[in-house]
């Protein structure tokens, strides 16, 4: 297994009170492949991801990388959150630049924006790649900064939530693009979402969060490919009752909403 | 149109200017105020044009002093601001302090430098520039670096980045605009600052000094001119921290 996390709790302290968020939870993924975490909110995914990147430690049990425990932040990793961060100075393609300015000190302006250029015209936003941030929409600016978390080649790509604040449609356009940076880029990828349908469409495996403290309820695999670029095929029979059965598995309490 | 854009831009000052002046100079007109009551704008220009020379002398030493203080005035304020804005205990220390030390009238402090520091006219002055001037730019920086999303630290910390790395890729660019709107205030105050020390505590410079003895002369269109002198003087540093703010922060304006 490549990532392994393993029996890890993880809690919140502040004057009073200890709030524990995630209880003993356990689950790996393989290399290049894609696993999205759903669950009721405040569950403690995001934590789960702050965890992985190595920004915190976990209270108990460890999660291991290739083996190794980590303690640290990596460089090997992407991250992208709902709110995309772009820096407002920046054009676009500096934007894009920011993590091998950190990562990768040794490459020259020319090839760093060779990269991050590639990754635009991936993304089709060849076009804006002199625009600031403030000229962008939201799909735009989302596309962005995916761009930028993967523009060092991390082995590894943690999305919170990217496509919460969009629209349907620009979603749909956003898990396109996805799809296709997975294929020509080749990383393993956590994808924390609220979005079920997103979750089938994109993932090899979905797994599921109990309330909190959060801990694995179950683990999916999705069993069948949407191999096209279609977002139809969401609306299949088979998806619609994947979807049926996984909506089945989360537990909302109502009282603490 | 950029041309036109530009022309506007001279134009409506210029003639806004203009009509201050012919408004004012009908009022004084009106009412048949002697020079001594108050003085009108066509008494001031030959009042300028007479002292002509002391006004660019001692135009300059204020000047001078006032952009030595408002530059330490930014050192000190942007310092001050960087450990407030990174300690949250040092923030929680310092602040009643600052506010405690801001809240006290300068006019008093003036006598009490004078007395610590006799003689020492520049640094006087300049003290009390650093005194009036650092607090907005303080507050500023410390509000713009504690209330950074903690996204912006995610980004950088995930790869491994230092907090130094942190603060001048991101911070520092970002807290930007919030400090050239301090600045700006910085500005006008660090006039009053000079003039403060130059006309309470008279040491024969600078444009306080000139005021000064406009009055004990009974020579109120000196002293409007002087009024005047300044004024122009803090227009003329006030855009100069707008152009600054329009290279280094140009990216936070909308069009």
């Amino acid at each position: 297994m490549y990532i392994n996390i393993k029996d890890i709790s993880h809690k919140y302290s502040n004057e009073d009170e200890d709030l524990l968020v995630l209880k003993d939870l356990s689950f790996s993924v393989e290399k290049d492949k894609f696993v999205s975490i759903v669950g009721p909110s405040g569950c403690g995914k995001s934590t789960l991801t702050k965890l992985i990147a190595g920004l915190s430690m976990p209270y108990k049990g460890k999660i291991l990388i290739s083996g190794t425990p980590i303690n640290s932040p990596r460089k090997s990793i992407g991250m992208a959150f709902q709110n995309p961060v772009l820096l407002e100075w920046r054009t676009t393609v500096d934007n894009i630049c920011l993590p091998l300015e950190i990562v990768s000190p040794q490459m020259t302006r020319k090839q760093k924006i060779e990269r991050a250029t590639e990754l635009l015209e991936m993304v089709g936003l060849k076009d804006f790649s002199q625009s600031r941030p403030s000229q962008l929409s939201g799909g735009m600016k989302q596309r962005v900064s995916l761009c930028r978390s993967l523009v060092h080649r991390p082995e590894i790509l943690i999305l919170d939530e990217p496509f919460g604040a969009l629209d349907a449609f620009t979603r749909e356009g956003l898990w396109r693009t996805l799809k296709d940076l997975k294929t020509s880029e080749n990383f393993t990828c956590i994808l924390i979402t609220h979005d079920l349908r997103e979750a089938i469409y994109l993932s090899d495996e979905v797994v599921i969060l109990t309330d909190r403290p959060g801990t694995v309820k179950k683990s999916v695999k999705t069993n069948f490919q949407i191999n096209s670029n279609s977002v139809d095929e969401l609306y299949s029979k088979e998806a619609t009752e994947m979807l049926a059965f996984l909506r089945k598995q989360i537990e909302l309490s109502h009282t603490k909403l | 149109m950029i041309k036109r854009e530009l022309l506007q831009q001279i134009f409506v000052p210029a003639f806004s200017i203009f009509t201050f002046c012919i408004f004012w100079e009908l009022l004084v007109w009106a009412n048949g105020w002697p020079d001594y009551k108050m003085a009108s704008p066509s008494d001031i220009g030959p009042a300028f044009w007479k002292f002509k020379t002391l006004f660019i002398y001692y135009g300059w030493e204020t000047l001078w002093r006032t952009v030595v203080g408002l530059v330490f005035a930014v050192i000190v304020g942007i310092g001050l601001g960087i450990i407030m804005g990174f300690s949250k205990i040092l923030r929680d220390a310092l602040f009643p302090i600052l506010v405690g030390f801001n809240a006290i009238p300068k006019a008093t402090v003036v006598p009490v430098i004078a007395l610590m520091f006799v003689g020492m006219h520049d640094m006087n002055t300049i003290l009390i520039v650093i005194f009036i001037a650092f607090f907005p730019i303080t507050v500023s920086i410390s509000v713009g670096l504690s209330t950074l999303e903690p996204e912006y630290e995610d980004i950088l910390l995930s790869l491994g980045a230092s907090k130094l790395q942190i603060f001048y890729k991101i911070a520092l660019p970002k807290t930007l605009p919030e400090f050239f709107g301090a600045l700006k205030v910085s500005t006008t105050l660090a006039f009053i600052g000079t003039n403060l020390m130059e006309i309470i505590e008279p040491h024969g410079k600078g444009l306080g000094h000139l005021f000064d003895s406009g009055k004990i002369n009974a020579d109120y269109p000196l002293m409007f001119a002087v009024l005047i002198a300044l004024a122009v003087m803090g227009i003329f540093l006030f855009y100069l921290v707008l152009i600054l703010e329009r290279i280094f922060a140009g990216w936070a304006e909308r069009s």
